[in-house]
């Protein structure tokens, strides 16, 4: 049993709280994702991390209807991402200066293990929807 | 609607991409060339197709499904 909805139990048991304001409170912490919702003031732990990256296609050609579905795990995309690592010091150089002259001033340089590990941290929030004539492309995170 | 599924087990998929190996000493020489440490390159490779367990792809056209599992 979670510790919480342990501890609203036996203040309903010993009678600190009503039922009603039981109900509330469990009600509350159901809404409240696991690690924000401790008693003591500290997280249990993170929340629920994104186990795979979904992209779903839609078209409605003149060929007929065509539907893409395709689920890839998160750590392949940690794995792809670590790739970059290993494009050579002048490769590097020469990506950063297309970059550059492409308006995008980004550093490959820059790229560690651990921002490319927030990167894919940061993924779970991201989604894309595109809607475009008979064309639905939708990316997230699941 | 035809469906069909094609599971590929994890062990099967490695199995076919074992005659890669022999290309390892290439591999290897091109590493030292462009200046990358081999070993990290070929652990980042395995982890690759290790994190590829669980990629789905299900296409579908007109009356036909085709879902590709790798397990």
């Amino acid at each position: 049993m979670n510790e919480n909805r342990r501890k609203i139990l036996e203040m309903l048991a010993t009678g600190k709280i009503t039922a009603e304001e039981a109900d509330r409170l469990l009600a509350a912490m159901e809404k409240t994702p696991e690690g924000s919702a401790s008693g003591n003031g500290t997280s249990s732990g993170p929340a629920r991390k994104p186990q795979f990256l979904r992209v779903l296609v839609e078209d409605d050609g003149w060929k007929g209807p065509t539907k893409v579905n395709v689920r890839v795990p998160m750590q392949l995309l940690r794995a792809g991402v670590r790739l970059a690592s290993l494009i050579p010091p002048e490769a590097r150089d020469r990506v950063n200066a297309q970059l550059r002259r492409e308006g995008v001033p980004f550093d490959l340089n820059q790229i560690t293990p651990d921002n490319l590990e927030e990167l894919v941290e940061h993924l779970d929030a991201f989604t894309l929807d595109i809607d475009e004539h008979n064309t639905k492309v939708r990316l997230f995170c699941e | 609607m035809k469906c069909y599924t094609v599971g590929v087990p994890f062990v099967l998929l490695v199995f076919l991409l074992s005659p890669l190996v022999f290309l390892a000493p290439v591999a290897f020489i091109a590493c030292m060339v462009v200046g990358v440490n081999p070993i990290e390159a070929a652990r980042l490779l395995w982890r690759v197709l290790t994190a590829l367990r669980g990629t789905d792809v299900e296409v579908s056209k007109r009356n036909r499904t085709v879902l590709v599992h790798i397990s």
